[in-house]
């Protein structure tokens, strides 16, 4: 499938960042390296070893490529579990919330990943 | 006094001569007398000094003579005292009699005065009864006199009225006006206690006000005033039913609001359920590309029509909520020639002509430009609907020049179907649905006329329809806007483009990212805009950097917020601490991902220009980046 069909099924905003890059190869280039990054690896990774400060970060990361690359789902997904790690601290009662957010994200994370792979070949 | 040989026998003299000099003196006086020198007895001479002195002399029986010599200065200065006591007196009392005379006659003239007052103010009412509250008495100061006594009972009073007051109202006046009631209101001070009956006058019913006077001074006394108030009363009536009918109107518009919901409601099941339904059968058919594509494809069409019915919607009650209006200048040519431009595709699609005639004075204007096009959009669009292959639709402007502004006149004619006059008649009326723009062969949801409608009245516009079934529509559209006078329009062009020319060309940034990507994503995008982009990947590394460079080599810092090491609010603290000339000016931007939760507070105090939000958008950056140099004077 085409960037533009791709960013259609991950509900991605094509035209703002076709806008932002000016061309589709530097978009995908970055889509990519975006799928192919180890942010989403390290996040599930801090929030294994309770890290929370590491997994802030990292989600705080992902979040910010996200923005850059017009991925408005996981954006989204990654700001609401940004903000619930904000103070580098989780009570044991919000261990769930925090799960099912982290579930969010990387369900949308995948969504990028398998989208990305259906590219056709330039 | 001297004896009749002349010899001095007493002598009195204001002035303390010695006796001899007295002799002396006198001797020389009464030779003169003697001589006959001073006629009848008294005369003047001037003495050795050449003061003028009268003499008078007197011959006594006994031969003796007496003689006074009074100085004339002497004399002079008594009488002037003694005229002057009498004129002050008589000027004192003179001034008295003035003052007492201006006083009185002023207060003559205002006693006339308030008396005038009086009378006016009288002369506002009709009828006016004193009435004393613990004898139960009145007494008529002015009024119909041969209906009633001039004094009498106050029941009395009461009587001869209920002859004159409307039927439904005498018993709540007799209430009101009973002698308990009156001295309980006077009890409690209550100061013009009154209200409005209808009266009989000969037969003719008027509206009358009473009021009950009271002061302070009169204890057991006040006045009832009897008034017309016919012109004010049916005024009064006629704003209540003013104000009843308005809130019918705002009921039964409530109501058909909710009609309208409903019916919208049922419109979007429609689309919706179509959408339910061709995506069930798409799950159905995966193995058939072709049947999918026309499953997908009406999904498509439901989506699209469902968007705009919720557009639409979303518009009606935007309106509703009274947006304000911009007042922005633009080009009202170009303006025009963008709207048209956006349908001639659709036009050449269809093989109808669409052609724009601009003749217009003043083309740059102040004004609503986001809406102007709206209503542009929703005319041109209408047009579209209601032609078909080989119509045509004009747009013609043009505008007057008024004292202030112009008056600019935009006509949107269609050679298509038109409308029967029934339909007309309620084209810019929402929510009657009945009545809706909606055929079987039209998409729409019918709501873009009123949608105009209020734009255009909200602009302080009036739009007007005419329209022949079968020959076609022209809906003109009047509206009001402040023009530039062209040399300002000129000047104004080159002054926005002096502030808005600011490019990242040959400019370099240190931008400070903590995440390769990011990183990686903004250089590029900061690059293909010409900029030199230094990196740094956290804030100690900025610091280093900044400090480092050559001073003035760098033109601009971006910096995010969230970094290991040093944030970015402490990295610009740092910076700014530095000992050098660009480290106070240099201008240090925020990259925020959200500025809801980072504290845009914080990077103001830290000692940046600005914030910026991620993702990095060029053409906001050079904006913020033309203010903050703007600011500071441009250090180069």
């Amino acid at each position: 499938m085409t960037l533009e069909q791709c960013y259609m099924v991950i509900g991605a905003d094509y035209e703002g960042v076709i806008e932002r890059l000016l061309s589709e190869a530097r978009v995908r280039k970055y889509l990519m390296k975006f799928c192919q990054d180890d942010s989403a690896a390290k996040l599930e990774a801090a929030l294994r070893e309770e890290n929370y400060e590491e997994a802030f970060r990292c989600a705080h990361n992902l979040k910010g490529i996200c923005l850059n690359l017009g991925l408005e789902k996981c954006h989204q997904s990654g700001s609401e579990l940004c903000e619930a790690l904000r103070d580098g601290r989780v009570d044991s009662g919000r261990m769930d919330e925090i799960n099912r957010m982290f579930e969010a994200v990387k369900n949308d994370y995948q969504a990028i990943v398998d989208a990305a792979g259906e590219l056709d070949e330039e | 006094m001297c004896d009749s040989k002349g010899n001095m026998l007493y002598a009195e003299s204001r002035e303390h001569a010695t006796r001899e000099e007295q002799v002396e003196h006198f001797d020389k006086l009464y030779q003169d007398i003697k001589n006959n020198k001073y006629q009848n007895g008294y005369d003047f001479h001037y003495d050795e000094d050449g003061k003028k002195k009268m003499i008078y002399s007197n011959p006594l029986s006994n031969g003796w003579t007496s003689v006074f010599v009074l100085s004339y200065t002497d004399m002079s200065f008594e009488w002037y005292k003694v005229v002057l006591i009498y004129s002050l007196i008589i000027g004192f009392i003179a001034i008295l009699l003035l003052i007492t005379w201006t006083q009185w006659n002023k207060r003559s003239s205002r006693m006339g005065h308030i008396h005038e007052i009086v009378h006016i103010l009288g002369d506002l009412y009709y009828a006016f009864c004193q009435v004393d509250v613990s004898a139960q008495t009145y007494e008529v100061i002015k009024g119909d006199k041969h209906k009633l006594e001039k004094k009498g009972n106050y029941e009395q009073l009461l009587a001869a009225l209920k002859d004159v007051i409307a039927e439904e109202d005498y018993p709540e006046f007799a209430d009101s006006f009973s002698m308990e009631n009156i001295r309980r209101q006077m009890e409690q001070g209550v100061k013009d206690f009154g209200g409005d009956f209808r009266r009989n006058f000969d037969g003719e019913i008027k509206w009358v006000n009473v009021k009950m006077l009271t002061a302070p001074l009169w204890k057991d006394k006040m006045i009832l005033c009897f008034r017309v108030v016919e012109g004010e009363k049916q005024q009064q009536l006629k704003h209540m039913m003013l104000l009843k009918n308005a809130l019918r109107e705002a009921e039964s518009s409530e109501s058909s609001k909710q009609q309208f919901f409903f019916n919208m409601s049922h419109d979007m099941r429609t689309p919706l359920n179509v959408i339910i339904g061709m995506s069930e059968l798409a799950e159905k058919h995966t193995d058939e590309p072709d049947e999918i594509k026309q499953y997908l494809g009406k999904i498509n069409y439901s989506s699209k029509q469902l968007l705009n019915l919720i557009n639409d919607i979303l518009e009606i009650s935007r309106l509703e909520q009274r947006t304000d209006l911009e007042h922005e200048r633009f080009d009202l040519q170009e303006c025009l020639e963008n709207a048209v431009g956006m349908f001639q595709v659709q036009a050449d699609k269809g093989e109808k002509t669409l052609k724009l005639e601009c003749t217009l004075q003043h083309k740059s204007i102040y004004g609503d430009r986001r809406h102007l096009e709206q209503i542009l959009n929703n005319l041109l669009s209408n047009a579209m609907k209601f032609t078909e292959a080989g119509d045509s639709i004009s747009v013609k402007v043009y505008d007057m020049d008024k004292k202030k502004g112009g008056i600019y006149q935009i006509a949107v004619t269609d050679t298509g179907a038109g409308m029967t006059e029934e339909f007309l008649e309620n084209i810019f009326t929402p929510y009657a649905r009945e009545k809706r723009f909606v055929s079987q062969r039209v998409e729409g949801t019918g709501l873009g006329m009123p949608i105009v409608k209020s734009i255009v009245t909200m602009m302080g516009g009036e739009i007007k329809v005419e329209s022949t079934l079968g020959e076609g529509t022209t809906f003109t559209v009047t509206l009001p806007f402040d023009y530039v006078e062209e040399e300002q329009a000129e000047k104004k062009e080159d002054f926005v483009l002096e502030t808005a020319e600011f490019t990242l060309e040959g400019k370099t940034v240190l931008l400070v990212e903590d995440y390769d990507l990011n990183m990686e994503v903004a250089t590029e995008i900061l690059e293909i805009q010409g900029a030199k982009v230094l990196q740094a990947w956290n804030g100690r590394e900025a610091v280093e950097q900044f400090e480092a460079s050559q001073e003035g080599s760098i033109d601009v810092i971006l910096m995010d917020m969230q970094m290991p090491e040093m944030n970015g609010c402490e990295a610009t603290v740092a910076i700014r601490k530095l000992t050098r000339a660009d480290a106070a000016t240099i201008p240090i931007i925020a990259l925020t991902a959200n500025v809801f939760s980072e504290d845009i507070a914080r990077t103001t105090d830290a000692g940046m220009n600005a914030h910026i939000s991620k993702p990095i958008d060029v053409k906001v950056l050079c904006s913020v980046l033309a203010e903050v140099t703007k600011d500071k004077g441009e250090g180069k």
